[in-house]
């Protein structure tokens, strides 16, 4: 996250390089603050320039602060899911198997 | 995937941060305390082996030397024992014999009706088709609640409920455990006997002292009717046949102190914190985010004084705190519906309405009474297949699981939390939910951080009590 820029008490904008963070960990950290924001984003290359707005007062210095965590928390969380995506659902799959149950097919036929 | 110099790899797990530390929570919710910067570092593979650091991140199933079969089947096995709530498919089946009640509770949620309603009870011939359906469940341990309005109202539907039960269960043979909801306040010697005959276990409400109780039920003299007929009930019962639940009303919040002690002194050592639920009356609540807040700040009041009452040598336990306790400290599922991933409705409970319909849960009739039926789930004439099984059915389970809806699917508190598609849609107004604006996410992940902040740093002085909670 890069040139945070404050507008006034309710807006601010900042820019987000598209090739440091990935379009589902940028999506996910925007998905939270659309609660408490109006979000609006605008792609330029590899820069994606995202405009928040808040009818409440905000402490932009603090959202600063949180948005950059949640960045880097999410990008952690992903390279966490696409190294154990596929032990994940191998743990599911024998969770879930009534191997009991399983009929044995004599495949020689 | 990362090239490790020291060739761990990674197990799933999520993390988060609480005060100056990083909480990190395996796939079956074992948990680990580490100072912040530690994911980064075990993802960039520079933890050291030998170190204590590997060993507990190892022992916790963070990281693995490899994905061999034995650690899969060891994992496989513990996800395996946290979700066998699943196993027997629907356990609690809730029979509304009646809409009619003789109180009135500022914040029913089943929008009952005055005792004298007509055309609000179970017909004869629904209550048996219900039955019928009950009894198809694949699970051979069934709890048959019976709920309304106030189903003390209608002894003589509750006595053929249980006489109906048992004949068609001989054929069947399950076991079968009885629950009567009811507000006590006139609860008869035909139900007395009834209750004694068939081991039926009475639920019933308590709100606290004598001026909250009757302010929440809306009647004068309802304590004294409940202390009445509580002393009637134990005597002939046991002491432990009747317990009751506690709902915290608006007026409620400012007493937490006074509350626990209304229960101390009529010798309940259990009490359970239970939030309002935006349902039927209790939905015209002017401010639910000033309501949760203020519950939060009495459920650490409560809980801290009941820790206190424990620490002096008394025995008194927090349900809620129990049993989310139990989530977090071993590797056993809970009976809370509200808390279950897959979701507790259809999976753990259904309910048989007294209009003979069935719905997928509690809240779902409570809302078909504000005449919204999305969450009817059939007649109690259809099939068991098509009602259980049925397009409805399905089209929540898309829907049900914290493992895959977003917000819930990053979340380090999934494997404690549930996924609830009624309350979402009631709330947000679509079953898929958003988090971000979800009071039922704010909440429950507050009490979860709160619970880990009580493990973080008064560990030593309160998981001795909590574990007795949870054990004895």
């Amino acid at each position: 996250m890069n040139s945070f820029r404050i507008i006034g008490n309710k807006k601010a904008q900042f820019n987000i390089d598209a090739n440091m963070f990935s379009k589902s960990v940028i999506m996910k950290v925007l998905y939270w603050l659309n609660n408490d924001f109006v979000v609006q984003t605008t792609s330029h290359e590899s820069q994606l320039l995202v405009e928040l707005e808040s009818n409440n007062d905000t402490d932009w210095n603090i959202m600063k602060k949180t948005i950059s965590t949640m960045l880097n928390d999410f990008q952690m969380r992903e390279v966490i899911e696409k190294e154990t995506h596929d032990i994940r659902n191998i743990l599911y799959v024998k969770a879930f198997s009534n191997i009991d149950n399983f009929t044995e097919y004599d495949t020689e036929e | 995937m990362i090239q490790r110099n020291n060739s761990y790899r990674l197990l799933p797990f999520k993390f988060t941060h609480i005060g100056n530390k990083e909480l990190i929570v395996n796939e079956v919710g074992d948990y680990l305390f580490m100072p912040n910067g530690t994911v980064q570092r075990v993802i960039s593979g520079s933890v050291n082996r030998n170190t204590e650091e590997y060993r507990d991140l190892l022992s916790k199933f963070i990281i693995c030397d490899s994905y061999n079969d034995i650690l899969q089947d060891v994992i496989a096995t513990r996800i395996r024992t946290k979700k066998s709530f699943l196993d027997g498919f629907t356990s609690l089946h809730i029979f509304v014999l009646t809409l009619r009640c003789n109180q009135k509770c500022v914040y029913c949620q089943a929008t009952s009706q005055n005792k004298d309603c007509v055309n609000k009870d179970m017909k004869i011939e629904d209550l048996n088709k219900a039955i019928s359906l009950m009894l198809k469940s694949p699970n051979p341990h069934i709890t048959m609640e019976f709920q309304g309005g106030e189903s003390s109202l209608v002894p003589s539907l509750v006595e053929h409920a249980i006489l109906e039960t048992e004949r068609q269960n001989k054929s069947v043979g399950k076991e079968i455990k009885y629950v009567i909801c009811t507000n006590i306040i006139h609860f008869s010697e035909e139900l007395l006997n009834l209750c004694e005959k068939y081991n039926v276990f009475v639920s019933t409400s308590l709100d606290g002292p004598e001026s909250i109780h009757d302010s929440n039920r809306g009647v004068s003299g309802s304590y004294k009717h409940f202390v009445d007929s509580l002393l009637r009930i134990r005597e002939r019962l046991g002491q432990d046949r009747i317990s009751p639940l506690m709902t915290t009303s608006v007026l409620s919040l400012n007493y937490p102190i006074e509350i626990v002690d209304s229960y101390r002194q009529l010798s309940f050592h259990y009490i359970f914190l239970r939030p309002l639920n935006p349902y039927g009356r209790a939905k015209e609540n002017e401010d639910w985010n000033l309501y949760f807040d203020k519950f939060l700040e009495f459920y650490k009041k409560s809980l801290d004084y009941i820790l206190l009452l424990n620490k002096r040598g008394e025995f008194f336990v927090e349900g809620f705190t129990a049993m989310v306790m139990k989530k977090i400290l071993t590797p056993f599922p809970i009976g809370f519906v509200d808390l279950q991933s897959p979701a507790g409705i259809i999976n753990s409970v259904v309910v048989y309405n007294y209009d003979g319909y069935v719905y997928c849960s509690d809240e779902s009739r409570m809302m078909a009474e504000s005449g919204d039926f999305t969450f009817r789930l059939g007649k109690v004439s259809d099939k068991y297949e098509d009602i259980f099984y049925g397009k409805k059915a399905q089209a929540l389970s898309r829907v049900w699981a914290t493992e895959y809806i977003a917000g819930c699917s990053d979340c380090a508190f999934q494997q404690y939390c549930g996924a609830d598609p009624v309350r979402n849609y009631s709330t947000q107004g679509d079953w898929y939910g958003h988090r971000p604006s979800s009071l039922f996410c704010k909440f429950h992940k507050a009490v979860f951080e709160y619970l880990f902040e009580l493990i973080d740093r008064r560990g030593n002085e309160v998981l001795p009590i909590i574990r007795r909670w949870i054990y004895d």
